[in-house]
This record gives C-alpha cells, structure tokens and sequence, in this order.
C-alpha cells in the first residue's frame, strides 16, 4: 500500500522537477533600459525680452503693446496772427469858429431943437433959438438946413463888425413942435466918418413916429455911431410969422429921438465881445483798417495812446468837448472838455491818454470809432478880435494799439501752417527686416486751443524714409475753440485718421524716420456762427500721436540671433535626444532652427529643425485664448553629435507667420510668453535581444 | 536545484521513523510554533528554516533571445513588479535545542535553545526603483515617494529559556524568555524620499527634485566600527496558551518577540541627510559665450554641494518583529488532522499576514505528510507540501510552504525548512502498546 503510494509521489517529484524549463547557465547578458531627462534649457520669453529698450514702447492695462510716438507740440499758431489789426490810426477835424450872430443891439439918441439950431446958419437959427424962449412964438419954416452930426453912445460889445448879414432899424419919433416935411439922416461910423446907413422921410407930423430899416450886409459897423441930420425941412409956423394962430410953443429942448435898432446881426469878423457861441458839432469816425468781413465788436487794449493834439486860431477860448462812445476808459465812456487857446502863437498842444485797460465797444455793425466833437465859446466879455474863419483843429490818434482781448466776428482767413517736420525714432520698426504689416495704425491729430475762433485745418502729412514718400492724405478736420461764456478755458480736440479715413497704414508701414508737416488755418469755416474772440498771448498748439498697437500680420518674418559656444561630447551614448516642451502663447507659428556653424570658414556644419511650432488658439479678435503646447522628441544620433561638436557658433533663426500665413492680423500683448523646456534625454541602452 | 529535489525524493526511502502523527504545528510559514510542549519527555532539535518573499520571479527578469541564450532584462522586471515591492526574508537556524518535561506528572516543560535569527525586510516602491534603475521620463510630473521608515535587516542570537505548564486536561500556556545579542544590524530610522521631475505640460521650467530625509543606522556592518557586538544586547518574550475544547479540536494563541536589541554606539555608523536638491536648467543662456559642459559642470557641482551627509555614532535600539498566532488544531482520527492557523507580523507598523490550512496524514509509522495551502500578504497561490521522517525517536521534516518554488524560475515566495529532532521518553514505556497505539498518554 505504501509503496505505490511512495511510487505516487516520486513520479510526482520528477514531474515537478521538469517544471524548470530554463537552463540558467545560458544567460548571456543583462539588459538595463534606462531613459533619463536632464534640464537642460529653460527659456521663457515674452515680447518685451526680445525687443530692444525704447522709450516709445508701452503697455496698455490689457498688455496690448503699443508704439507710441508723440510730440505734444509740432506747431503753434498765436492767436494774434489771425486777425491784423493795425495799431496806429488817427483822424484829423476842424471845427470852424463861423459867423457870429450879435445879440440885436439898440441906441437912442434924442436930437434937440437947441442943437440942431447950433448946426444951423445963425440966420436960420437965432429966430428959433429967440422964439424958443417965448411962450408962444412964430417958428420959422426950416428949409433943407443941415442938423448937424449928433452922436450916439458908443456900444461897448463891439468895436468894429464886419457885418455878414443884418438889418439895421431906424425910427423916428417927432416930438417937435413942428411938423416935419422933409427930413435926410445919414448913420454915420464916427470913426471912419462913412456914412453907412441913410434914411429920408416926409411929412412926419407932430408926435408921429416914423421908421426905416436897411440890410448892413457887408458894413462895417463901428461901435461909434453917429445921426447927421442931412437935410431938415420943415414948415414951421408957416410963412406968416405974424399968423400968431401959427405961433407955436416950443421949446429948444424939443426932440427928435433917432433910434437905431440892429437884428439878426452876424458878424464876419470884427473885434467884439463874443457872444456865447456854440461851435457846429462834428461827428466823425475812425475806421479800423480790418479785412472786409472782419467786424469787430469789443477791443481790450493792453496798450496804446490816445492823443488829441490842437491848434486854434480863434482869439476867444473855446471849450471843445471830445466825445469817443466807443472808447471807455477807466469804464465809462470817452468824454473830455478842452479849453483851447488861440495857439497861433504858442504853437499846437497835444495831450495823450494811455490806453492800457481801456475798451473800444463798436456798437453798430461797422469798425468805426466814432467821434463826437462840441465846441463852445461862452463870452468872457472881452473885446477879441474876431473871424469867422476862426477855427479849431483836432487831430485825434490812436497810435501803438495792442489789444488784450478783441470780439468780433474774425472773418475766413486762411492762416498759412509753415512747413516742419519731426524726426521719428523707429528703433523698433527698423528691426523688422520685412514681413511684417502694421494693421491698424491710428494718428491723432490733437489741438489745444484757447483762441475763440472756429478753425478748420487742412494738413499736409506726410511720412519720409531715404527712398520712399507717403502722404497721409488726411481730410480737412475742425479745431474746436472754446465758447464766448467759458472764460479762459481751453478746448481740446483730438482728430483720429485711420485706415479707414486715411492713409495712415501705408504711411506707418514704409517706417519712416521723419514726420513732415504744413498746411492751412481757415478762420470761421462755417462763417459767423458765434463771435469770435482773442485773448492776447492765445494760441493754438498743435501737437501729434501715432498709436501704432502692436497688430500685426506677419507672413515669413525673420528673427535671428548669433551666439559663440564651446561644446564638448558625451562619451558612451550611442544617441541621445532633446525633448523640447514648448508653449508658443504667440498668435504666431513659427519655424525654429539652430544652425551650428564654424566661424572660421563661415559653414554651416548641422541643424536642428522644429517644424511648425503652431500659434496659439485665437479668438475672433485676435486675441490668444490659449497657447499651443507641444511635446517633441529630436533624436540625436553619434554622428550628429560628432559633428555639433565641431561647431563654436550657433545661428538660431527663427521664422514666424500669422495664421493662415498674413491673412490675419494678431495683436501681441505683453503678457504673451514663448516657453520651452528642454531636456537633455540620455538613453542608457546595455544588452539586447 | 535537482540535485536537492532528487534527495528529497530519495530520503523518504532511506529513513524509517515513528509512524505517529506529531502534534507539531510547524508547517507554517514560521520555524516557530504558537506553543510546544512535546510527547516526549526530552527534546533534542536542530532546525534551519529560510523563507524569502520576492515581489518577483526570475522568470519575470529573462528573455530568450535569438540565440536561445538568455537575458535577464530589467525592463521586463519591472514591468512585472507589483506596486509595493518588498522584500520579506527570515531565517532561523536553531542552533541547538534540548527540553525537558519535569514533575512527576510530566506537567512542566523547560527547555533551553539557541537561534540564530535573521530578518530582512525591504519596503519599496514600484515606481520609486523604476525611477532610479530606469530613469526618469516616464515619471515626469509625478511625485514619486519612498516612504521607508522600518526597513532593515538584522541578525542576532537568541538564547531561550522556555516554560510549558499544563494547567489542566484542557489548557496549557508556554512562556518564554530571549536574551538577544545583536550581531549586526540596518536600520532605515528614516528613509523618506520625494523624487519629482516636472512634467512641463505648458513648456514651464523643466526640473528635478529630490528632497530626501535620511536616517540610516548600522550596527557591525561597517568593518571598522564592527568593535564588540556582544554589547548589543536585549531582551524578547514570548507567551502563548493552548485550549482544547474537546480531544479533536484545540485552540492556540500567542504572541512572541516582544521586545527589542539596543545596539551600541562603538558598532555603530549612522548616516543622516535632509536636503532637498533640485535641478534646473544647466545651461545659462545669458551668457555672451556658451560653454555647455562647463555649465553642466558648474551645476553639478553646486549640486554635489548641496547633498552632504552627515556621519553619525549613536546607539538605537530596533524593535523584533512581533509575531501573533491564533489557530486552531482539529485532530481527525491518529493518522489525520487539520490546523488552522493566522500569523501575523508586525513590524514598524506593517503587518505581514498569512493563513495557513493544513493537513496533516501518516503513512505508516515512518511517513507523514502535510499539504498546505497558505494566503501569504494577498498571495493565493502557496500550496506548500511538507514530508516527515519518524524512525524510532528521530524525526526529520522538510517542507516547503510552496511547491511551486521548485520552478525556482517562477517562484516569488520560497520557503523551507530543515528539522532534525530526536525525543525520547525518561521512563520506558510499554513498546507493544505504544507501537499499536503510539503513546497514548498524550494521545489527542
């Protein structure tokens, strides 16, 4: 029982014992398969590492890089260039003295029997002058006898007159007892013993009045006046001296009163005592020398003169009152009163008036100055020798005017920009050697004005390189000025050309290194709108942006560095490898090479090639919304490292495109990062099948 | 390794031996038993067990190649390797062993022996030696940590004194006393290491990390420090119970190796290290001029800087293994029996379990045999096979908790055993009756 059982296990034991398949004797080798990674490189490179520090590259809060260039002042227009206004202007006026009208003037004298019986013959006389002292006596006719020169009182308001026109009344008053048949009278100038004046009458009863008038036009008056009784006719008591029904009482004293009465006298020249005499009123104006459709509405000097100078021939004083409305000093209006001499001797007198703080308010629609001139003699009673032509000359400047603050209505002028130009420094523009399109340059235009005129600018732009011209072809754009109410504020306006409004891409895109500029102002392009004004020393600068953001479209753009090295080999490896983790955050693929030369005869000896780096997912706005990450293995055999060994420069190249080559435009943030990781892979490879 | 099978299928026919069934519960993954207190009054043993744990079989390493020839190939190794890769081995050679049954009822049993004990326990991880062996590009971006607090080997002697009392019919307890002289020693106090090279899934900074805290003693492994082992010392104790419920079925339990070596600072060498190292790029690209080796160089050196290690001579002491037993013996009639039995080990706070189905057959009076299936650390596969010897008062067993291990090719757990045993009673007993009903006293 046993035995088989025994038999049993044995039989199983050797079965078992030919489980061992192996001979273990045969292992020939041990195969260690080992790959290990070393870091080798780490790079990290954004945008700003590889471009070169300029002062014109700048970040927006979003990363978006942008050029900028700017010159806040490429131009200044003075305010005071748009409107000329000449600063020296005068007028000259006269204000003539004229005829003279007299205040009427009278005199009475009472011609006595007594005394024209003393002018008579004795004969006629002593019969008149006897029966005179008798109560009733016989009056012998008087026939054509001579009365004698009687004279009158002489008028203290005159000397002489030269007389322009006038009437001259005479009357008569018989107070004789006789009648009068016949009577001659010469008004006599006493001094020049002319008779001036005669007056014949008739038939003048007792008590009756008789009165004659002649014009004096062209007389000289004297103020001693004379009657001479010419002739005196007379029938007395009649022919019968006996006829004591005839007999008359008379007495000598018994008169015949001569009144003289001038009106409406007016006096060429003489000597008298001037009346009080206003002087004809003169009104003139100054007109401003401005354009034709420049009117001008309110002036704030900050400088000038105003002088009147004068000279008068008239002998009497003369109160001039100079009234300028439109000019207001020290806040109200002009108005001055001059006592002006006789300056025939004295020579002309001038007087002056600063102008500074003063005004000129035009109120009607002309550039006029008016002015007002009032000349007044008030009499100072003294005998003056006297003209007509007497006169006053006024010469009114206004000379050195500098205007602080000038409103109006400015006209269209066109104010010529001089050429200029800017120097633009495109470091950053210079590196792209071609391949790369700026898509969406702006230039902005930008204006700070505090000149109240509505201006339109028509600019001429251009960008320049050595070779190449290109104008911006920019439209005529407005410069805003600021408004009548808001004081000294300055308007800023900002004019913005871009691709669709000019030709600024293709201006950006020939890289210029210089900015040339000029063009033409025109004042009030849409004619009077609101008034216009100027403050002294206001301006218009005018300054420029080129915002040119980093939006780009990049078909087979090249950047490429240069850099010495010393490589050693690795001893022992059959291959190794490089494993590149990349993470292109650029919107840009791109194609990296390294190229590993010998300096000495300039030969490339290898290369290393990556194809294809793929941009970065983009979105509809060109933005990344996430990179492009790639995981490559470059096998590197013995052969190839033998050779990499050899070189002591390594080129690295690398060539970029936007997707779909340049029919997208990307823009390129800061904040984008090219990455790679690289890794050395050392396959340790011992054994084998 | 045919030379040894052939003996082992030879031996059963050149040795004759009692045909009892032994109440020996050895056949297990351990040399130890839960609780021994012999049929005979005087034991005299010698045994050597050896038991390796492999995370691999051999086969798993080789490649036949073109030329039948054969490859032991790395990479096929660790493709086959399990996640935790440990290395369990214990071996116990006992040197020399006698006991004793005192009293008149031959109720005590005292027994002095001497083992020379071996413990080996390695704790890896897969991917920790994958990446030192087999680099590091399949490891990018993945934190590879070697945790490895409690790994160590050690060896020491142990004199035991051991006490056996049957407190009555049904139970019985066993108590020992270790005196443990180390005879040398690793210990991995601290062996925590962090291996990271970055995977640059968005082309970052690619890098390489090592961040290591180290504490490493050894006892006598260093010739130089290895001065007098005998001052490492200390002290273990078993204790375990016996319980029959009825006379088929017993109970056992214990726990042993409780207790600890200290191991002398003048045998000592110690290693510590805490840094943590990283690796960048070596090239430095800001340069005018590359030079790439000189770089290389450079950084390698700052590196070298970086790692230092510091030497230290300290005493430690490392905790024994404990080991748990529970199991139960169910005896079938004198030539059957089955045992049950759960072993644990425990050590650094790792458990190493196994269960153990046994049966037990006697052929004759000169042939057991014991077939046994184990669940050894979620091994399913052990079915070990073991063979007895009894000829008179000489017993001799050899097993191996798996059979398979005799395609050494294939085998990841080996484990065998060696006893040589010889008890005899003080007192003669009745032959006749002991050779038809074998010694029925202490029949089970």
């Amino acid at each position: 029982m046993i035995i088989p059982k025994l038999k049993s296990y044995f039989i199983l034991l050797l079965f078992l014992t030919s489980c061992i398949k192996e001979d273990l004797s045969t292992i020939a080798d041990v195969q260690v398969n080992a790959e290990w990674i070393i870091p080798l490189i780490d790079l990290s490179v954004g945008v700003l590492d590889v471009l070169p520090d300029d002062e014109h590259l700048v970040v927006d809060e979003d990363y978006l890089l942008r050029v900028l260039y700017r010159d806040e002042n490429i131009k200044t227009i003075m305010g005071d260039s748009l409107l000329e206004f000449n600063g020296d202007q005068s007028i000259d006026r006269e204000m003539v003295v004229g005829i003279v009208a007299l205040d009427d003037f009278e005199s009475t004298i009472g011609v006595s029997l007594g005394s024209m019986a003393n002018e008579m013959d004795p004969e006629i006389a002593e019969p008149i002058i006897q029966a005179a002292a008798l109560p009733l006596a016989y009056f012998p006719p008087l026939n054509s006898v001579f009365g004698g020169e009687h004279f009158y009182e002489a008028f203290d308001n005159f000397e002489y007159l030269d007389i322009a026109t006038g009437v001259l009344h005479f009357e008569l008053y018989n107070t004789l007892a006789i009648e009068i048949q016949s009577l001659s009278l010469g008004l006599m100038n006493v001094i020049s013993q002319e008779i001036i004046a005669e007056f014949s009458f008739s038939d003048i009863a007792v008590g009756e009045v008789v009165g004659s008038e002649v014009s004096m036009e062209g007389v000289t008056l004297y103020n001693e006046l004379s009657i001479v009784i010419l002739q005196f006719t007379s029938p007395g008591s009649g022919l019968d001296p006996s006829n004591e029904d005839s007999w008359l009482s008379f007495n000598l004293s018994d008169e015949i009163i001569c009144s003289i009465y001038a009106q409406n006298m007016t006096v060429n020249s003489g000597n008298i005592v001037f009346p009080d005499i206003e002087l004809d009123a003169d009104s003139s104006s100054m007109t401003l020398n401005l354009d034709d459709d420049v009117l001008l509405s309110h002036i704030d000097f900050s400088s000038g003169i105003l002088a009147i100078s004068y000279n008068s021939t008239a002998h009497h004083p003369i109160e001039v009152m100079i009234e300028i409305p439109n000019l207001f000093l020290d806040g109200s209006s002009f108005t001055e009163v001059l006592i002006i001499e006789n300056t025939e001797s004295s020579g002309g007198v001038s007087i002056e008036w600063v102008l500074d703080g003063a005004s000129i308010v035009m109120t009607e629609s002309v550039n006029e100055i008016q002015f007002y001139c009032f000349g007044n003699i008030e009499s100072n009673g003294d005998l003056l020798d006297f003209d007509s032509e007497d006169l006053v000359q006024l010469n009114i400047s206004l000379t050195g005017m500098e205007f602080s603050y000038v409103q109006g209505y400015f006209g269209q002028q066109l104010e010529v920009v001089s050429v200029d130009s800017v120097i633009i420094d495109t470091e950053f523009m210079d590196m792209f050697s071609g391949g790369v399109t700026l898509v969406d340059p702006k230039l902005y235009i930008t204006t700070s004005s505090n000149v109240g005129i509505p201006l339109e600018l028509n600019l001429n732009f251009e960008g320049q390189t050595d070779s190449e011209v290109q104008n911006l072809n920019a439209f005529p754009f407005s410069i805003n000025s600021p408004s009548l109410l808001g004081g000294d504020e300055t308007i800023n306006t900002t004019t913005e050309f871009n691709s669709t409004n000019s030709s600024i891409v293709e201006l950006v895109n020939i890289q210029p290194h210089t900015m040339v500029f000029s063009g033409e102002v025109l004042t009030n392009p849409n004619g009077e709108i609101e008034p216009n004004f100027i403050h002294s020393g206001s301006e218009i600068v005018i300054g420029f942006e080129m915002d040119i953001p980093v939006d780009i479209s990049v078909g087979n753009l090249v950047l490429s560095d240069t850099m010495d090295v010393s490589i050693e080999g690795i001893d022992d490896l059959d291959h190794f490898g490089l494993r590149a983790f990349i993470s292109n955050g650029f919107p840009l693929s791109a194609d990296i090479g390294l190229f590993f030369m010998d300096s000495v005869n300039n030969t490339i000896l290898d290369s290393l090639i990556i194809h294809e780096v793929s941009s970065g997912q983009i979105n509809a706005n060109g933005d990344i919304v996430s990179p492009e990450i790639l995981d490559i293995l470059i096998e590197i055999t013995n052969a190839k490292m033998e050779t990499i060994v050899e070189a002591n420069r390594i080129y690295a190249e690398v060539k970029m495109s936007s997707i779909n080559d340049n029919s997208n435009s990307v823009k390129i943030y800061t904040d984008y990062r090219f990455k790679m990781a690289l890794g050395l892979v050392l396959d340790i490879e011992s054994g084998g099948q | 390794m045919r030379i040894i099978l052939i003996f082992i299928c030879m031996f059963p026919m050149m040795i004759c031996a009692q045909n009892h069934l032994e109440n020996d519960t050895t056949i297990n993954s351990w040399a130890q038993s839960p609780v021994y207190f012999p049929n005979k009054d005087v034991v005299i043993k010698v045994g050597l067990y050896a038991g390796i744990d492999l995370p691999f079989a051999l086969n798993d390493a080789l490649l036949k190649r073109s030329d039948d020839s054969l490859l032991i190939s790395i990479p096929q190794l660790f493709s086959n390797l399990d996640d935790h890769v440990n290395i369990v081995s214990n071996s116990n050679i006992e040197l020399f062993y006698i006991g004793m049954k005192l009293g008149s009822k031959r109720k005590s049993y005292f027994s002095f022996s001497s083992q020379l004990v071996t413990h080996l326990d390695v704790n890896f991880n897969h991917n920790f030696l994958s990446y030192l062996i087999q680099g590091n590009t399949n490891y990018l971006g993945v934190n590879v940590l070697q945790p490895g607090i409690g790994n160590g080997f050690m060896a020491y002697n142990s004199l035991i004194l051991s006490y056996a009392q049957k407190v009555n019919s049904k139970l019985l307890f066993e108590i020992k006393v270790k005196r443990l002289t180390g005879l040398a020693s690793v210990y991995f106090e601290e062996f925590d290491i962090n291996l990271y090279s970055h995977l640059p899934i968005n082309a970052e900074a690619l890098y390489s990390e090592i961040d290591q805290n180290i504490l490493i003693h050894t006892s006598s492994i260093d010739k130089n420090r290895a001065k007098d082992y005998l001052e490492n010392k200390g002290y273990a104790f078993d204790f375990g119970l016996e319980y029959k419920l009825n006379n088929r079925l017993k109970l056992l339990a214990s726990i042993q190796d409780v207790g600890s070596i200290s191991w002398n600072k003048q045998n000592n060498l110690s290693i510590e290290s805490d840094s943590l190292i990283r690796l960048e790029s070596l090239i430095d690209l800001d340069q005018e001029e590359l030079s790439i080796n000189d770089d290389i160089q450079e950084t390698l050196d700052s590196l070298t800087n970086l790692f230092s290690v510091d030497t230290l001579y300290t005493t430690y002491s490392t905790a024994l293994p404990k080991q748990y037993f529970v199991g139960a013996y169910y005896k079938i009639d004198f030539k059957q029996a089955f045992s049950l039995m759960l072993h644990s080990i425990h050590h650094e706070a790792v458990f190493y379990n196994s269960i153990n189905l046994a049966y037990q057959r006697r052929f004759g009076s000169h042939f057991s045999t014991q077939v046994h299936y184990q669940v050894i650390d979620k091994s399913y596969n052990n079915f070990g096979l073991g063979l007895g010897l009894h000829f008179g008062n000489f017993d001799m067993q050899l097993s191996t908790y798996n059979i398979l291990a005799i395609d050494l090719l294939n085998a990841e757990k080996m484990a065998y055993k060696i006893a040589l045993r010889f008890q005899f009673d003080r007192k003669e007993r009745n032959p006749d009756i002991e050779r038809k009903f074998g010694d029925y006293k202490n029949r089970f």
